[in-house]
C-alpha cells in the first residue's frame, strides 16, 4: 500500500523566481481518499506533480527536503517503475488518449502492455475496467472520435486497468460539460469503495465534501489546512486561504449567526437535509 | 461486450485477404524490389503494365478507391509536368514531327522518352503507394519493433501521423473561429493566405503544450518503463512460402538488372 511522507519539501520551477512548494511536512497514509483544494496557483498540480516523480524527473528546478514513497526517496525512484505504483489523470481529455492506438480496447491496455502483463490477464483486466466504467459500448470506437467527457472516461479506464495502489486525480472535471462531469463523479464513486489511496484535486467542493476522507488546503505554495473533511470544510477560515466551502456549509454558518445554530455544521446536502428535517420534527425553529 | 471482437486479440490478426495479410516486412520487400526494377528498365512497356497490376491488386485488396484518388492525381501531375519538359528539352537531332498546336511543334521521340520516364516515376511512386495504402502504419511499426526496433520510435512514427490529423483539425477550428468573427477565410489564394498564416501562432503553442501532456499522460500509462512488453495485437510471423515470394521479387529484379547489362556485356565482350 501507497504510503508518501514529505518532510519540509520546497521546490522551485526552473527559471522562476518564486518557490511553487514552501516548506510542505505532511503524510498521505494508505487507504484514504484526500481531497486537496485551493487557490489557482496555491500548488495543488505541483504537489501532485511531486508525488508523481515528474518533479524532480522531468521537470528539474530546485527541490529541496524529503519526498519518500513506499520508503524510497523520490529521486531514487526510476519514473516508468513508478508509474506502475502511481496512476495519474489530469484535467485535458485530449492529451490523454495516445492517439496511437486504433480502438477504445487497446487504448485501455496500452499501459498494461507496456508493463509487460500477459496477454490473456491484459484483457480481461481491461473487459473487467470497460464494466467497471460503463464503457462497454466504447471498446470499438476509435479513440480520437469521443467527446470529451467519454475520453476522460477512456483516460481513467488506462490508468485503473493498471492497478496501481495509488492514484492522483487532477482537476478531471475542468474541461468537461456537465454531462461528462457526471459521468467522472461516477467513476470517483467507484474508486471511493476501493481500497486505493487516492489524491483528488478539485475546484467542485461539493464533490470533495462527499468522497474525502481529509481535506489539504494549499495557498501560495504551503498548506494552510490540513485535516478531517468534516473539521476542514466546516471551518469558515479557509474561505480566508482562497478556498470555498459547500453552500450547505455556509448555510449552517448563517443559520448560527441567526442564532439558530444545527447540532453540526453540515458539509453535504443529505448532512443538511436530515438535519433540518430532525429541527422540524424536533419542533425548533 | 463484443465478444468476436475481444476474441480477435488471442488469435493473428487477419484480414482474409492474401496481399493484406502478408507480413508487412515482405509486402514492404516485394514492393521495393518491384519498384527498383521499373528504375532500372525506364521503360514504358514494362512501366505502364507493371501500374495496370499495381491497379488491379488495389481493386482485389478493396483499397482501389483510396489508391486511385492519390495515384490519379500523382499520374495527371507528372504526365503533364514531363510531358512538357520532355518537349522542351528534345527539339534538336534526329527527330520526328508529330503534330503541331498553336505553332508549337511536338515530336515523337520526346513523347516516347516522355513516357519512358513517366512509367518509371508512376511505377516506382504508384508500387510505394500501394505498399503504404495496403499496409496500416501500426501493422509496419509492429514488424519493425519484432525486428527490433525500439518502442519509442515506433510510437514517435504513429504520434507524428496522428498530429498530422490533430493540428489539420486544430487549424479548421481556428480557421472556424476566425470566421465566425467576421475575418475573410474563404476566397482567393491571397484571401486565404492572409487568414491562414495569423494562425500558425497558435497552432504551433498549442502543439508544444500538447506534446508535454502527452509525454506525461504516456509517462502515466507507464511508456517508459524497462520491461519486456506485451503485444495485445498480433501479427503472423512471415510464412517460408511469403518468404519465397520475397525471394522471387528480388530474383525479378536481378532479372531486370540482367536483361539491361545484357547487350553491353555482349559489346563488351565483342
Amino acid at each position: 500500500m501507497a504510503k508518501i511522507e514529505l518532510k519540509n519539501v520546497t521546490y522551485k520551477y526552473p527559471f522562476t523566481r518564486d518557490f511553487a512548494l514552501k516548506d510542505i511536512t505532511y503524510t498521505f497514509n494508505p487507504g484514504k481518499f484526500y481531497g486537496i483544494i485551493g487557490e489557482n496557483g496555491g500548488g495543488k498540480t505541483t504537489l501532485c506533480n511531486l508525488i508523481r516523480g515528474l518533479i524532480p524527473h522531468f521537470y528539474k528546478g530546485k527541490l529541496k527536503g524529503d519526498a519518500i514513497v513506499n520508503g524510497i526517496d523520490i529521486r531514487d525512484w526510476d519514473l516508468g517503475e513508478l508509474s506502475a505504483q502511481i496512476g495519474y489523470v489530469f484535467e485535458n481529455p485530449f492529451t490523454q488518449i495516445s492517439g496511437i492506438k486504433p480502438t477504445v480496447f487497446e487504448e485501455v491496455a496500452m499501459g498494461l502492455e507496456n508493463l509487460g502483463v500477459p496477454k490473456e490477464e491484459i484483457i480481461e483486466k481491461v473487459m473487467n475496467v470497460c464494466k467497471l466504467l460503463k464503457i462497454e459500448e466504447l471498446i470499438t470506437n476509435n479513440p480520437n472520435e469521443l467527446s470529451g467527457g467519454q475520453r476522460q472516461r477512456v483516460a481513467f479506464a488506462s490508468i485503473i486497468s493498471m492497478d496501481t495502489e495509488m492514484l492522483i486525480i487532477d482537476e478531471p472535471t475542468s474541461q468537461l460539460d456537465p454531462e461528462g462531469t457526471e459521468d467522472v463523479f461516477e467513476i470517483i464513486k467507484t474508486l471511493k469503495r476501493s481500497d486505493k489511496t487516492i489524491l483528488l484535486v478539485e475546484h467542485k467542493i461539493d464533490m470533495i465534501a462527499e468522497y474525502c476522507d481529509e481535506i489539504i488546503v494549499m495557498k501560495e505554495g504551503g498548506i494552510a489546512f490540513a485535516g478531517p473533511t468534516h473539521e476542514i470544510l466546516g471551518n469558515a477560515q479557509i474561505m480566508e486561504a482562497g478556498a470555498m466551502m459547500p453552500q450547505v456549509a455556509i448555510f449552517g454558518h448563517e443559520m448560527q449567526k441567526a442564532g439558530k445554530p444545527l447540532a453540526v455544521i453540515p458539509i453535504t446536502l443529505s448532512e443538511a437535509t436530515a438535519q433540518v428535517k430532525k429541527r422540524r420534527e424536533d419542533n425548533v425553529h | 461486450m463484443d465478444t468476436g471482437f475481444i476474441n480477435s486479440f488471442r488469435e493473428y490478426q487477419k484480414a482474409g485477404n492474401l496481399w493484406i495479410d502478408l507480413n508487412p516486412l515482405t509486402k514492404l520487400s516485394v514492393c521495393f524490389a518491384l519498384a527498383f526494377s521499373t528504375l532500372v528498365m525506364r521503360d514504358y512497356r514494362y512501366g505502364i503494365p507493371l501500374c495496370l497490376v499495381l491497379c488491379l491488386v488495389a481493386a482485389l485488396t478493396g483499397k482501389f478507391k483510396e489508391f486511385i484518388t492519390l495515384f490519379g492525381r500523382l499520374c495527371l501531375i507528372i504526365i503533364i509536368f514531363v510531358t512538357f519538359i520532355r518537349q522542351i528539352g528534345m527539339r534538336t537531332g534526329n527527330v520526328t514531327p508529330l503534330i503541331s498546336i498553336f505553332g508549337w511543334q511536338w515530336y515523337l521521340e520526346s513523347f516516347i522518352r516522355g513516357w519512358d520516364t513517366i512509367s518509371f516515376i508512376l511505377g516506382f511512386s504508384g508500387t510505394l503507394l500501394l505498399f503504404f495504402t495496403t499496409t496500416p502504419m501500426r501493422d509496419l511499426m509492429y514488424a519493425f519493433e519484432q525486428k527490433g526496433v525500439s518502442h519509442e520510435t515506433s510510437f514517435i512514427m504513429l504520434a507524428s501521423m496522428q498530429n498530422i490529423v490533430d493540428l489539420k483539425k486544430a487549424s479548421v477550428t481556428i480557421l472556424e473561429s476566425q470566421k465566425s468573427r467576421g475575418i475573410e477565410t474563404d476566397g482567393n489564394i491571397l484571401v486565404r493566405a492572409k487568414a491562414f498564416f495569423p494562425t500558425l501562432g497558435p497552432l504551433i503553442l498549442a502543439a508544444i503544450a500538447s506534446t508535454e501532456q502527452k509525454a506525461i499522460a504516456m509517462d502515466a500509462r507507464a511508456f517508459s518503463v524497462q520491461r519486456k512488453h506485451t503485444f495485445l495485437r498480433e501479427l503472423a510471423p512471415a510464412t517460408q512460402s511469403e518468404k519465397i515470394f520475397s525471394m522471387a521479387a528480388w530474383v525479378w529484379l536481378a532479372g531486370t538488372i540482367v536483361y539491361k547489362l545484357y547487350p553491353f556485356v555482349l559489346k563488351l565482350l565483342a
